[in-house]
């Protein structure tokens, strides 16, 4: 093979040599590592894969060549204290990232290891290496991307944060009535979602709620939820919950007709002066109603029909009334919390969220607090599936 | 079970070794500086020292002088575990009695064929 037979393949290699040379010298040609052995700085064998990789076509054109004719200056100088036995128990050891040199000059990146031949006394040393510079330019362009990526992400969440900031503004911030408690649970899925939710006092005094849900998530579903505020307003002075959904309804079919601008929605109304609720259901859960507290309180679902809202004009929503008494509560909310699943792929669904609102009244504690705390255990680990909100309004007893 | 201090001021580096050792059956004791790795070196169970260079308190290089001059654990045999590759830094180390030098970031395979010649020899 070439090798200086002073320093020899001793050891094991030697005696497997020995042993089967034929079958060693096949292992270490077809070895797909680089396999150079050096003795005193001169080439003393490299098998195919090194000739191959740095562009010599024979072993009898690199035999007795300096070392440096394969490695790159600044290379040799990093490796050359290792290449050097300074004692009879040195074992030359040097592992890391060297620059090759092609014999066409090119350079390529390798990680070499480099040790010393066993048995040996006069500094005969092995250097195996894999060709990396490939692989070091993939790494190199993949952590180009990957910095683009998040200089992309860093944009589109300033951009997402500020989005956020625009939709929170729609929100109402004062919801303080005497006689009255509110409580909201405002979760969209991410930094914006596709939830909305208004509570306004009536020139007549009476109370009104709004929940509408834009179909699909993330900026899309919250761009929908300004157009849908923004035509609430116009719609939300209307007398009965019917006509201000009928109202919405025809203007974001009228105006978005072309954007395919899918929600649904619920606008109920309390008049705490005749002890009335009144509520219209487009496409959204129905609104819960409770009566009494503690043990004896009482739960009623206020049926409605209607259909999604912002697909054609015209459509009709029906109004739905009942008696409503201080110390009674109402609760819309959006399917988000009934849809949500758990590591187990299992809905939380309506009757758990019932069963939390119910536990909370019979309980005395914040309805809010306990739907809460109940869906982040049953979710877990889950990802949140959708937006969820959620508006109750307790008239104090 | 033969045991490898790794001298290394990075937690995370001394945990990549250590992961890379114990799983090739070596049991691990870790210093965080020369100082806290020249006490370990006295341990009479330590059979091999894998040092970084540039710590606080006590470089890698000044602790493998004092192994090296402490009877106690002068034939320990270590190696240098370190981002540096300054030729003249090599050569000190090798002066100074290091069995070899490898250059972060490390092949766990080739650190544990590193390790087991220089155990078993």
């Amino acid at each position: 093979m070439g090798v200086n037979r002073s320093g020899g393949l001793a050891g094991q290699r030697l005696a497997m040599e020995e042993a089967d040379p034929g079958m060693f010298r096949s292992m270490v040609e077809q070895c797909a590592s680089g396999i150079v052995i050096q003795c005193e700085e001169r080439i003393q064998y490299a098998n195919r894969a090194t000739l191959d990789c740095l562009g010599w076509r024979s072993l009898d054109e690199v035999v007795d060549l300096d070392l440096a004719t394969f490695l790159h200056a600044d290379s040799y100088a990093i490796l050359g204290p290792s290449l050097r036995k300074l004692a009879p128990d040195d074992d030359q050891l040097f592992m890391g990232e060297l620059k090759l040199r092609r014999r066409d000059g090119m350079l390529l990146d390798a990680e070499v290891y480099h040790v010393a031949m066993p048995d040996t006394q006069d500094g005969t040393s092995m250097l195996t290496f894999r060709d990396v510079t490939q692989l070091k330019r993939m790494e190199a362009e993949l952590a180009a991307t990957w910095r683009k990526l998040e200089e992309k992400d860093a944009l589109l969440t300033a951009d997402l944060t500020e989005a956020q900031t625009f939709q929170q503004r729609i929100l109402p911030t004062n919801l303080a009535v005497p006689g009255v408690d509110m409580e909201v649970i405002y979760r969209p899925l991410g930094l914006v979602g596709g939830d909305l939710y208004d509570f306004h006092v009536m020139e007549d005094g009476r109370l009104r709620l709004f929940v509408a849900d834009a179909t699909g998530h993330g900026v899309q579903a919250a761009l929908a939820t300004m157009v849908i505020k923004s035509e609430y307003e116009s719609a939300k002075r209307a007398q009965s919950d019917a006509e201000v959904l009928a109202g919405l309804n025809d203007r974001v079919a009228a105006r978005y007709r072309d954007c395919k601008m899918l929600f649904t929605a619920v606008s109920a109304t309390v008049d705490l002066a005749k002890g009335v609720l009144s509520c219209a259901v487009g496409g959204h859960p129905p609104p819960l109603v409770r009566s009494g507290s503690g043990v004896s309180a009482q739960w009623r679902e206020l049926e409605g029909a209607g259909a999604f809202l912002g697909w054609m004009p015209a459509v009709t929503f029906a109004d739905v009334t009942t008696p409503f008494a201080p110390g009674d509560a109402l609760h819309l909310f959006s399917d988000g919390a009934i849809e949500q699943t758990n590591t187990a792929h299992e809905q939380f669904g309506y009757d758990r969220l019932v069963a939390a609102l119910d536990a909370a009244a019979r309980e005395g504690r914040s309805a809010a607090a306990e739907l809460r705390r109940r869906l982040d255990a049953f979710s877990g680990s889950a990802p949140t599936d959708d937006d969820f909100t959620y508006v109750a309004l307790h008239w104090l007893g | 079970m033969r045991k490898v201090l790794i001298v290394d001021d990075s937690p995370s580096v001394r945990q990549q070794v250590c992961m890379a050792l114990n799983q090739a059956g070596f049991a691990t004791v870790e210093a965080v500086d020369g100082m806290d790795g020249l006490v370990h070196a006295a341990n009479p169970e330590v059979s091999l020292v894998i040092c970084d260079v540039n710590m606080p308190r006590m470089n890698g290089l000044e602790m493998v002088e004092k192994v090296k001059a402490d009877p106690r654990c002068s034939a320990l045999p270590i190696l240098m575990l370190t981002s540096e590759g300054q030729p003249s830094l090599i050569e000190r180390a090798k002066k100074a009695g290091a069995k070899g030098w490898i250059v972060k970031p490390f092949k766990a395979d080739l650190l544990v064929a590193a390790v087991k010649k220089l155990i078993v020899a």
